[in-house]
């Protein structure tokens, strides 16, 4: 879907995007404070920025209680959502093109107007507790959260943040969303058919009752490596692991794109290094790369799911396969070929609203970066060997990395899985 | 609104047919391709496994390609996508590429499902993968059981413990088997979504050389589902309740009634104001449950509830389940709440199939099930026809037929469950 971008910037301090989609029948709009679970006030109210998100859709100003709200909202099959991070807390809505007035308002009200009281803190405290008590059981979600412990981020398990939800007064949801939900800290981005109604956008958002508070600081952590760790599940049939390196820097555009076409070489397709491999020799099912940037450190992940007695084999693979990017051994073809099909995806991409506010949203709520969409294709086309290569070098040279796995399995085995990759960090190679 | 679009359907002389979705300005293109050679097809049960495993072997080698790398670097070279799935009935590949290069995919295409060159090399090594995908998904609790209740009604459904223990069994001679006898002209059906009206007769051409027997379009094979039961699997490590209560019909619904039973459920889970989740949720007993409508060309409907609850709340949970179910038994639903309904699914129904693999979503179920094209357009004229008395109606059939399960995983002790069944047993059932 062909779209123009414009940045606006509101006299109150808040700041978002404009995504004009012409034809677009579907409106969508996302707002984003830095008001997660980092920001609680006390780490043993760490649940607060969660519990307080549930909470944005209950009783507010014009609506007396979740039900009504609701019951408003969705009449006409609007959708709404909100997710809370360690940094972010993100209203998100999609309603139909010809009601886009009414949901603005209503985002409007449960945001600024939210009318907080005991009922539905305690309501919602039981709600969080059964949303977390739900996740351990899912072993992708409980190794993420350890590994960025491990690594030294200041994070809780979920079993961890469970223990705070009790502590949470309504005093505590008051003062975070206070604290948090104001203007100069917030960002929005509305994507949808724009024209002939910016004007009315901008009043509505310049109407946005919060006070001006301040853009929030990212908090910084120092990380080091830390020992193979096993999270024990008596249960677990497999080994679902999580191998991450981390940058003491945030990558520069070219890094990640360089990371992105190495990462579809190991693990993008059934003829991929390491996916690859392992698939014709029948030894995973499922093994995926993934490259992040953050404000002051990127990680590099490994992750997927292994058998008990496949899972040396695999380890084997992994270790050869990272050796040989250090040492320089990628083939022209298979980084140009890389490139062609990161080309082919741009081309079939942004079929959807959601799609394209989803390209701009993550960079531009992290650091207020507009990314340019016509330019991918020229990013893309510009990755090189050399490149990947002295990116790949930084993540090793930083000797920053854990590898963690949810098993029934004990210690040694991982031990022994994680001794196939140390030999990457040794200096000598 | 959804893409717009037209709807032609073809016949082949070699007996295959299918449907053209012609979408245009639409820069993808979407191949999905269908053979009813699911598991359920599998010349004996011993050797259930056999279409999951020829599945994940036609990415291998080919007439045109020496080996699974070759096809794969070809196929993914401008980013195109390829897949398959096999279920109990089905076998289904997938394909998604940019409208530049729709007919080399469809070239593509052609040789992995006709031209296949299958070896004992890649035959064992599939095995393997298969073995590592059926162990993940026995971590997975709701799938764990889902599987455990269809085979108490007595279902012939996918159930991973089985099909990891007969997965050794399969030969080489057993893959050729299933798909020569499945693979064929009559046995197949496809729907291609995107701007395709320009290549159509190319299309139509290229579809006509497909090399396969002509063979016929396997019938479906009906299924029924017996007796109530308790469905009881201990987790130590798992501190919640993942549950699910289920009652069936031995007979599809019609498309009509389907969406007289997707009203109804939403109104009982759909948003946080409905009358079972929306007030679980005001009362904090529950974060996720859900209810939904499957309705089986085998000849099977299960309206169902789940999710997950704390072994504290699943007592409190269950007794607004039953409540709720027994005021729509009774009473019905109300005009208003049915009003609300129709037009919040007429909201969403604009806000719909915006992708052209989503307009192949909306066409797929029905088409490969009986042949008949149910037509976006038509969606409205379903929702609004919708009637309190026909709800009522469909809720009494199903809570009558004496056909239910309830079932439910965690470090629960077998008595402790039985109490949960008893309730709905003797508060709705009976009641």
């Amino acid at each position: 879907m062909n779209h123009t971008v414009e940045e606006v910037k509101l006299k109150n301090g808040a700041k978002g995007l404009f995504i004009n989609i012409p034809g677009a029948t579907v409106m969508s709009m996302q707002f984003q404070f830095r008001a997660g679970s980092r920001y609680a006030k006390d780490k043993d109210i760490e649940q607060v920025a969660h519990i307080m998100e549930h909470m944005a859709f209950g009783a507010n100003a014009q609506f007396k209680s979740e039900h009504d709200f609701e019951s408003e909202f969705t009449k006409n099959g609007a959708y709404h959502n909100a997710y809370t991070s360690d940094l972010s807390m993100v209203y998100e809505a999609d309603c139909a093109d010809f009601e886009w007035d009414r949901i603005l308002a209503l985002q409007k009200v449960s945001i600024c107007e939210p009318k907080f009281n005991a009922t539905e803190l305690e309501a919602e405290k039981g709600n969080v507790r059964s949303e977390l008590t739900n996740y351990l059981n899912d072993h992708h979600r409980i190794l993420w959260p350890r590994v960025q412990q491990l690594l030294g981020e200041d994070v809780l398990t979920y079993r961890q943040a469970i223990s705070t939800i009790s502590n949470v007064t309504l005093a505590d949801i008051r003062e975070h969303h206070k604290r948090t939900h104001t203007t100069q800290n917030m960002r929005f981005v509305i994507a949808g058919k724009l024209r002939g109604r910016k004007s009315e956008i901008l009043r509505q958002l310049n109407n946005f009752e919060l006070p001006e508070g301040e853009r929030f600081e990212v908090p910084r952590d120092e990380l080091s490596s830390a020992h193979p760790t096993v999270i024990r599940r008596k249960d677990a049939t497999n080994i679902t692991f999580g191998l991450t390196l981390s940058l003491p820097r945030e990558l520069s555009d070219d890094e990640l794109d360089a990371m992105h076409n190495l990462n579809h070489i190991l693990t993008g397709t059934t003829h991929s290094r390491i996916f690859g491999k392992a698939r014709a020799k029948g030894l995973a099912y499922s093994v995926g790369a993934y490259t992040g940037a953050g404000f002051y450190d990127s990680a590099w992940d490994i992750s997927g799911q292994v058998n008990h007695d496949t899972a040396p084999q695999l380890f084997d693979i992994i270790a050869t396969e990272i050796k040989a990017v250090l040492d320089g051994k990628l083939t022209d073809a298979e980084i140009d070929a890389a490139k062609s099909f990161g080309l082919g995806r741009y081309q079939m991409g942004a079929q959807t609203v959601s799609q394209i506010s989803g390209f701009y949203t993550n960079r531009y709520f992290a650091d207020d970066f507009i990314k340019d969409y016509a330019k991918v294709p020229d990013l893309i086309r510009k990755v090189t060997r050399e490149k990947i290569v002295a990116t790949t070098q930084s993540f090793v040279d930083a000797n920053t990395w854990v590898l963690a796995a949810v098993s029934s399995g004990d210690r040694d085995e991982l031990v022994s899985l994680n001794d196939k990759l140390t030999g990457l960090f040794d200096k000598k190679g | 609104m959804p893409l717009k679009h037209t709807v032609q359907e073809v016949v082949l002389k070699n007996g295959a047919k299918g449907l053209f979705i012609l979408v245009p300005d639409a820069t993808s293109v979407h191949y999905d391709v269908q053979f009813r050679a699911g598991n359920n097809y599998a010349l004996r049960p011993d050797i259930s496994q056999v279409a999951h495993t020829l599945e994940h072997m036609a990415f291998g080698a080919n007439q045109g390609y020496p080996t699974i790398e070759a096809f794969s670097q070809e196929f993914t070279k401008n980013g195109a996508y390829s897949n398959a799935f096999t279920g109990s009935t089905e076998l289904t590949y997938v394909a998604d590429c940019a409208i530049m290069e729709w007919d080399r995919i469809m070239e593509l295409e052609r040789l992995s499902i006709t031209k296949p060159l299958r070896s004992q090399a890649l035959l064992d090594a599939e095995k393997g993968n298969v073995r590592e995908e059926l162990t993940g998904y026995l971590n997975d609790d709701w799938r764990t059981l889902w599987q455990h209740i269809h085979r108490s009604l007595g279902l012939k459904r996918w159930f991973d413990a089985d099909e990891l223990r007969t997965l050794d069994n399969i030969t080489l001679d057993d893959i050729e088997e299933h798909y020569t006898r499945t693979h064929t002209t009559n046995n197949m059906r496809f729907i291609l979504a995107g701007d395709l009206a320009p290549h159509m007769p190319a299309l139509i051409d290229q579809f006509e050389q497909w090399e396969l027997p002509a063979g016929e379009h396997l019938p479906l094979i009906r299924e029924e589902a017996h007796a109530p039961g308790l469905v009881h699997i201990k987790r130590a490590q798992v501190q919640n309740l993942t549950f699910s209560v289920a009652f069936y019909i031995n007979r599809e619904l019609t498309r009509k009634e389907l969406r007289a039973m997707n009203a109804l459920n939403h109104m009982l889970t759909g948003t946080m104001h409905s009358k079972i989740w929306g007030t679980a949720r005001t009362r904090g007993i529950c974060y996720g449950m859900w209810s939904w409508i499957s309705s089986q060309p085998t000849g099977v409907t299960e309206l169902g509830f789940g999710g997950e609850v704390s072994f504290d709340n699943a007592h409190e949970l269950f007794q607004l389940i039953i409540q709720q179910l027994t005021v729509v038994r009774t009473q019905g639903v109300s005009e208003d709440d049915l009003a609300q309904t129709k037009r919040f699914r007429l909201g969403t129904a604009q806000m719909e199939v915006e992708t052209v693999k989503s307009l192949v979503s909306w066409y797929d179920d029905v088409y490969y099930d009986t042949g008949k094209i149910d037509y976006v357009d038509a969606m409205p004229a379903l929702i609004n026809g919708t009637t309190v008395e026909e709800i009522q109606g469909l809720l009494k059939e199903f809570l009558a037929s004496g056909i239910w399960v309830f079932g439910g995983i965690g470090n629960i002790e077998k008595d402790a469950l039985q109490k949960h069944y008893d309730l709905f047993a003797k508060d709705l059932i009976e009641g």
